[in-house]
């Protein structure tokens, strides 16, 4: 079992001041909703195909700051 | 948001060997973070443990919000109960890893019947191969080989051992059964039982060293020449599915 490390986002792109318009349905302890999404490398890539490896680590991440 | 595209030419920038998503839509990104004012990710982080469950969550509405990897390294190991990378890459990767090993031993074999060919207890060696499947954390199974030069018995058989990681996963303590059969030499030729206990280590995340005590009981049916023997041996380490 390994840890996989999911980036999710946006690369670029820069905002200084943010105003949050859209909040999150998940909840701690809650089942983590599957999806899937292409990688880097052309390829679909499902929460569930990295669960089956073991935990995943998914980071939510814009570029600039 | 980002193509998939651009993701590749950010990845090969940095070195980049993970998934790296593009959330094109994204509609990822509101169920999971939350999207701010300019319609892009609100950053953070989810960990998702092995059976799907959420076990932390952290956004960062402002910059000074966002973890170091020093500290998301840290919040994995307290999420997860890991420890360190190297636990999560080299100790568990481990313990996942299929198993060939080789072991040799030395120690004393008793022939329980009375007087003809053999009686009497004698000084003995082994060697062993086996192949070991990972069933979880706790649990190894697979054919083992054994050759015992006292008895000149031949013992094939299936051996079943469960494990306690020990030392963050880079260890374990095993206990064994095996239960085969012995084809060859023709007096020998019976079913065959046997137990071990071992302290093993993986040295490094292909290969692997074993101390331990086995014995194994030949000939069940016809007078049982017991084998009992301290053992050292080596592994090697295959990783058999990656993503």
């Amino acid at each position: 079992m390994r840890t996989a490390l999911l980036v999710l986002g946006c690369v670029t792109g820069c905002v200084t001041a943010l105003h949050v318009t859209s909040t999150a349905t998940v909840t701690s302890d809650s089942i983590a909703p599957d999806f899937m999404l292409t990688a880097q490398d052309g390829r679909r890539v499902s929460l569930a195909s990295e669960l089956a490896h073991g935990p995943a680590v998914l980071v939510f991440y814009r570029g600039s700051w | 948001m980002d193509s998939p595209a651009n993701s590749r030419a950010f990845a090969a920038s940095y070195g980049i060997t993970f998934p790296l998503l593009a959330d094109e839509d994204g509609q990822v990104s509101r169920t999971y973070a939350g999207v701010t004012s300019d319609g892009n990710t609100l950053p953070g982080i989810t960990i998702v443990r092995g059976d799907g469950h959420i076990v932390f969550r952290q956004l960062a509405s402002a910059k000074d919000d966002r973890m170091s990897s020093a500290e998301l390294v840290a919040t994995v190991d307290r999420s997860l109960g890991t420890s360190g990378p190297a636990a999560v890459h080299d100790g568990f990767a481990g313990l996942d890893r299929v198993q060939f090993r080789v072991d040799l031993g030395g120690g004393l074999s008793h022939d329980g019947r009375d007087g003809g060919d053999g009686g009497g207890t004698g000084a003995t060696a082994l060697g062993a191969a086996s192949l070991l499947l990972p069933l979880g954390r706790h649990v190894l199974i697979g054919p083992r080989v054994q050759w015992g030069v006292h008895a000149g018995a031949l013992a094939i058989d299936g051996i079943a051992l469960v494990r306690e990681p020990i030392f963050h996963g880079v260890g374990a303590l095993e206990l064994g059964v095996s239960a085969g059969w012995t084809p060859y030499p023709i007096p020998r030729m019976g079913g065959n039982v046997g137990g071990t206990a071992d302290l093993w280590f993986a040295i490094s995340p292909k290969l692997s060293v074993q101390l331990g005590v086995t014995t194994t009981v030949y000939e069940l049916t016809g007078g049982a020449v017991t084998d009992v023997a301290a053992t050292i041996g080596v592994g090697g380490l295959v990783q058999v599915s990656q993503y």
